[in-house]
């Protein structure tokens, strides 16, 4: 028995157990919004010959009015909204299973037969790490791709049916790959920016002994109001003005999700996707704050709070027997 | 005989009440071994600790190995069967044994499948469908199917009922059972398993009461059954408890001189039940 196929049948476990929510559900997903973009798209006739409204006739309205470089707009436009569907989407799936992961297990004591068979404690914690941050993920990934392609194909047929020009509206002006690479590289970004929320939660999943969402809100509730006292005492006593650095550098850090995805139109989103002209979807702000200092020290921590998790899980006590 | 557990000085606290207290034994090499006593003697902490689940103090060796640092590595060749309800319910047969087979390096898929061929469960049958006794007759045929050094049995059977539970014992005996591997068992159901055992370990309030084999037991204890006009007459013998059963008075003796004892009444060898309530009740 090699190491991969053990890996294999750890994470195979994971995707058995949980694969309502991780393999069902993208496609899902998918699957009902192009069933409602392909009804949309007949109730509105696209694909009659000369059919009224929708796609191809959009899309020629759009250049008509606002010129050629708006195509590539409004189909980088498009893809970007499906993904932010997938990516909440995914987030959703990916913070419910990391809650569960390891405290289901325990509720049930199945935990007594997974660990009685030697499976060391850290590659159970890290199978579900993965599972989190790179399956999860792909999946929604692989079905935002099909889904995006789906489109594509239904956008090409409407434009053959009414005799509009296909390379000209759809396969010169999209980005496809391109787009499904910046996918990529924003949902890995995220994920790792996301890290320690994951670890986090991971974390509360091992060492919870009830409600592990309990544990996961209440602790750093307790922490930013124990914070913001202390803050209340020091600007009354020093007229500190109520600034602590600890508190913004979190702050900062979680509110800069917000700009990780919206810069791809350099932080405002409305002026750049009216004076942009060429590519809404940019890598560069991504990439940087991933290798910044504020990225790493998050992935630190991250990294951290998965090993204490792997830790608790190991030493924990009350392995219910 | 080489020892699989040996265990000494045991020690462990929960919350200051002492769960194990200087808690010594030691379980040999083939031997099959009931570790008995009341609720909240420390029979399941002492499983805990021989499967490397608690940190006790004191020192225990399992095939070896410290349970607790080595846990992973002890897992190759121990087995544990907690009771029915701790084989995961969304799971199939099949996903289960796939993941035995996957993670445990002396899991014979063909001798599960095999065990499991004479059973009512299906590879497709998901363990939250299956009946307590089919749950439990999967669990032990993929447990047979490791053909592990130490299996470790913490009431296997509680909860079926009686049909399940002679044939749990019987497949146990019969298919995994080889004169080589060793079986620990706790269980309140005593005289289920008495048949079966060849020593038992009391535990009482974290120690042991009383650690040897059945044949020991049986050349050590009496009981002796006499009329009330006898009664005086045995009780001289100091007897270390006494009961009355339908008119009768039954006296259990320790080390007590039998051929004395059989000219006041019937001599038996008491059962474990007996003893059990004799010593700890």
């Amino acid at each position: 028995m090699n190491a991969a196929n053990r890996y294999s049948t750890l994470i195979k476990r994971e995707l058995i157990e949980h694969r309502k929510a991780v393999i069902y559900a993208p496609f899902i997903i998918a699957g009902i919004m192009f069933a409602l973009i392909l009804v949309s798209a007949l109730w509105n006739g696209a694909f009659k010959v000369n059919g009224t409204g929708f796609t191809a006739k959009m899309l020629e309205s759009a250049v008509a009015t606002k010129g050629e470089a708006t195509l590539a707009l409004v189909h980088q436009g498009w893809m970007f909204g499906f993904f932010m569907i997938f990516h909440i989407a995914s987030g959703i799936v990916i913070l419910t299973y990391s809650l569960g992961c390891l405290f289901d297990e325990r509720k049930d004591r199945s935990t007594l037969f997974w660990r009685s068979l030697p499976v060391r404690d850290w590659e159970t914690v890290i199978s579900k790490l993965i599972m989190a941050t790179l399956i999860i993920p792909a999946i929604f990934l692989i079905a935002l791709a099909v889904l995006q392609a789906l489109i594509v194909v239904t956008f090409v047929v409407t434009c053959w049916q009414n005799q509009v020009d296909a390379t000209r509206f759809v396969w010169a002006p999209l980005p496809f790959l391109a787009t499904q690479f910046w996918q990529f590289v924003s949902t890995f970004a995220g994920i790792l920016w996301a890290l320690p929320v994951i670890g986090w939660i991971l974390l509360c999943s091992a060492y919870a002994k009830q409600r592990p969402i309990l544990l996961v809100l209440l602790i750093p509730g307790v922490i930013a109001a124990g914070v913001m006292m202390m803050n209340l005492g020091k600007s009354a006593m020093w007229a500190f003005g109520g600034r602590d650095a600890a508190r913004d550098m979190i702050v900062d850090y979680f509110s800069r999700f917000g700009h990780l995805f919206i810069p791809m139109v350099g932080g405002n989103w409305k002026d750049s996707f009216e004076n942009v002209d060429e590519t809404l979807l940019r890598i560069e702000p991504i990439i940087s704050h991933v290798i910044s200092m504020k990225g790493l020290t998050g992935a630190l921590i991250g990294a951290a709070l998965i090993g204490t998790a792997i830790w608790v899980r190991r030493y924990r006590e009350d392995a219910a027997i | 005989m080489s020892a699989v557990i040996e265990a000494r000085a045991l020690k462990k606290q929960y919350k200051g009440k002492f769960a194990l207290n200087d808690c010594s034994f030691s379980i040999g090499k083939g031997r099959i071994v009931g570790l008995i006593g009341p609720n909240g003697a420390g029979k399941t902490t002492a499983i805990k600790a021989i499967l490397g689940l608690t940190a006790v103090e004191g020192e225990l060796r399992v095939l070896g190995l410290d349970p607790f640092k080595q846990r992973e590595k002890l897992m190759e060749e121990v087995c544990f069967i907690a009771d029915v309800a701790i084989l995961p319910r969304w799971a199939t047969a099949k996903d289960l044994i796939d993941y035995v087979e996957g993670t445990h390096a002396k899991f014979s898929r063909e001798r599960c499948l095999d065990y499991l061929s004479d059973t009512d469960i299906k590879l497709s049958s998901r363990v939250g469908q299956l009946s307590k006794g089919m749950v439990v007759q999967l669990h032990l045929a993929m447990i047979m199917a490791i053909g592990a050094k130490l299996l470790v049995l913490d009431e296997p059977t509680l909860g079926l009922d009686i049909l399940y539970r002679k044939r749990f014992y019987e497949q146990l005996l019969g298919d995994y059972y080889d004169g080589e591997r060793t079986i620990l068992i706790t269980t309140h159901q005593v005289e289920e398993v008495e048949p079966l055992l060849n020593d038992v370990i009391f535990i009482n309030r974290g120690k042991v009461a009383l650690s040897e084999t059945l044949d020991a037991l049986a050349e050590r204890y009496c009981n002796l059954t006499v009329d009330a006009s006898r009664l005086e007459q045995a009780r001289e013998f100091k007897p270390i408890s006494e009961k009355r059963l339908l008119g009768k008075n039954q006296l259990l003796f320790d080390r007590a001189d039998r051929d004395a004892l059989k000219q006041l009444g019937d001599v038996a060898p008491p059962s474990l039940s007996e003893l059990f309530v004799a010593l700890l009740g």
